[in-house]
């Protein structure tokens, strides 16, 4: 990999990450900063390694998301997490934030593919239709999954909003 | 678009510095790594399974065990360094104790203790940068970075941690120099030792205070770069800035005190106390200097062009 490459790719992909990461922390900017710079670190290291997957921004999503899930784990999970949001001057921001990291804990304890297709319907914005279709499955399996997926997470978190789309 | 998943341009710019920086670091390292030792049973091994795998799994196996010894070898000089310290403050304190018995019956000088209880201090601090070292490469598996534009480990800035070292140590050379000076100030008002040794000492002191001040100076653009107000390339011209005016202060502190020295010994070749050939060691020592505080003015004034 040139050092041109390496540029471009980052000049291409540093976007979606960050709105990837920051649609998961509910906006917490040092935080989404700190996992995308980690992210690329760990780019960085592997692929001059190795070689640049096909879709750098795939790898780079999955590592993101690895990252996360550590930090909060280390952190272990929400409690300290809240302790370290509560210190933000901005109490509403970090309710909300708080908020997002314990949807996104929650999503992700509800396995893999679920929270795939809970991920990208809420997430990424995406349509059923192309949940179904970039997980060569039928648009009728993501619906079931989804309406699963909703009636677990509003046990585990009754006061969670489930009727939208992309997080906004 | 909800600029709250939009990443803000100082990061940006930031994290495009660092990561070209990055690239050009590792692969600098990927150059040099072949010198790196790697044991013969590793070697044996590898060769071994390059008859069983294909050529490509050969090289990539290959990549591996020497970017994991890299590793490894880094971690053990770390670990090594605070074995050393732990070990040399253990032996610094038990002199200071009892330098601290000594003192308090009246055996040794209260200055002369300093000296000891100074070189104890002095020695934590040691340990406490190897502890640092340790704990980056833990994380990091490389050297540690030193850069005031590095960027921070896992939230950790261990750039400013070591700043803060190296401030509390010329701190503690100050202390020194300061207890110092009062002694040669009581034996200069005896006439025991000539005037010329408290100038030395004043120097030195000057010298110091000059020191923690820069060192402070780098903590502050240290952390205005970390709060995003200057750029990396604004950094490291900056620091690249401080670093020269240190050097300049430096040189012309050693001009200063040799030019005094020199009359001193011109002095006492007219009385035909020293040889002339000491006198003229001593000047080629004042050429050098004076050359030295040429280059040191030289940099200083390019870097303040550019900035």
């Amino acid at each position: 990999m040139t050092e041109q490459q390496w540029m471009k790719i980052y000049q291409d992909t540093v976007h979606p990450l960050y709105g990837y990461l920051a649609r998961r922390t509910g906006g917490n900017r040092e935080l989404s900063e700190d996992i995308v710079q980690e992210s690329y670190l760990r780019a960085l290291d592997h692929w001059n390694r190795k070689a640049v997957p096909d879709s750098p921004l795939a790898w780079l999503k999955r590592v993101a998301r690895n990252i996360l899930m550590d930090y909060l784990r280390q952190k272990k999970k929400l409690h300290e997490a809240s302790l370290h949001l509560i210190s933000s001057p901005d109490k509403k921001s970090s309710e909300k934030q708080l908020k997002s990291l314990e949807t996104f804990l929650t999503i992700s304890s509800l396995g893999r593919k679920t929270a795939r297709i809970l991920e990208a319907f809420y997430y990424d914005g995406m349509s059923v239709r192309e949940i179904a279709t970039e997980m060569s499955v039928s648009e009728r399996a993501v619906e079931g999954r989804l309406r699963r997926a909703r009636r677990s997470m509003k046990s585990l978190l009754p006061n969670l909003k489930t009727n939208g789309g992309k997080n906004e | 678009m909800n600029e709250m998943y939009e990443p803000d341009n100082q990061f940006l710019e930031r994290l495009e510095w660092q990561l070209s920086s990055e690239y050009r670091r590792a692969n600098s390292l990927k150059t040099s790594s072949g010198k790196v030792a790697v044991p013969r049973m590793g070697v044996a091994l590898s060769l071994v399974l390059g008859l069983l795998v294909t050529g490509v799994a050969v090289t990539k196996a290959a990549d591996y065990i020497r970017d994991s010894w890299r590793k490894k070898i880094e971690l053990a000089r770390a670990e090594t360094e605070v074995k050393l310290g732990k070990a040399h403050l253990e032996s610094v304190k038990a002199v200071e104790s009892k330098a601290e018995l000594r003192v308090s019956s009246g055996l040794i000088r209260e200055d002369e203790y300093l000296i000891m209880k100074l070189a104890a201090e002095r020695a934590d601090l040691d340990l406490k940068r190897s502890q640092l070292n340790l704990d980056e490469v833990k994380i990091t598996g490389e050297v540690p970075r030193n850069e005031l534009y590095a960027p921070k480990v896992r939230g950790r800035d261990f750039v400013s941690e070591r700043l803060k070292i190296e401030k509390k140590e010329v701190e503690l050379n100050l202390e020194q120099l300061r207890s110092h000076r009062t002694r040669i100030q009581q034996l200069t008002k005896e006439n025991l030792v000539s005037k010329q040794g408290l100038d030395l000492i004043q120097a030195d002191i000057a010298g110091q205070d000059m020191m923690i001040k820069k060192i402070q100076e780098r903590l502050d653009l240290r952390k205005s770069f970390l709060s995003g107000e200057v750029t990396a390339q604004e950094i490291e011209i900056k620091g690249r800035l401080i670093a020269a005016e240190r050097n300049l202060h430096l040189a012309q502190t050693r001009v200063d005190t040799l030019k005094q020295q020199l009359v001193r010994l011109k002095d006492l070749e007219t009385q035909g106390k020293i040889s002339s050939l000491e006198v003229k060691v001593l000047q080629y020592g004042l050429d050098a200097a004076q050359a030295e505080l040429k280059l040191a003015v030289l940099e200083k004034d390019v870097l303040k062009a550019i900035k």
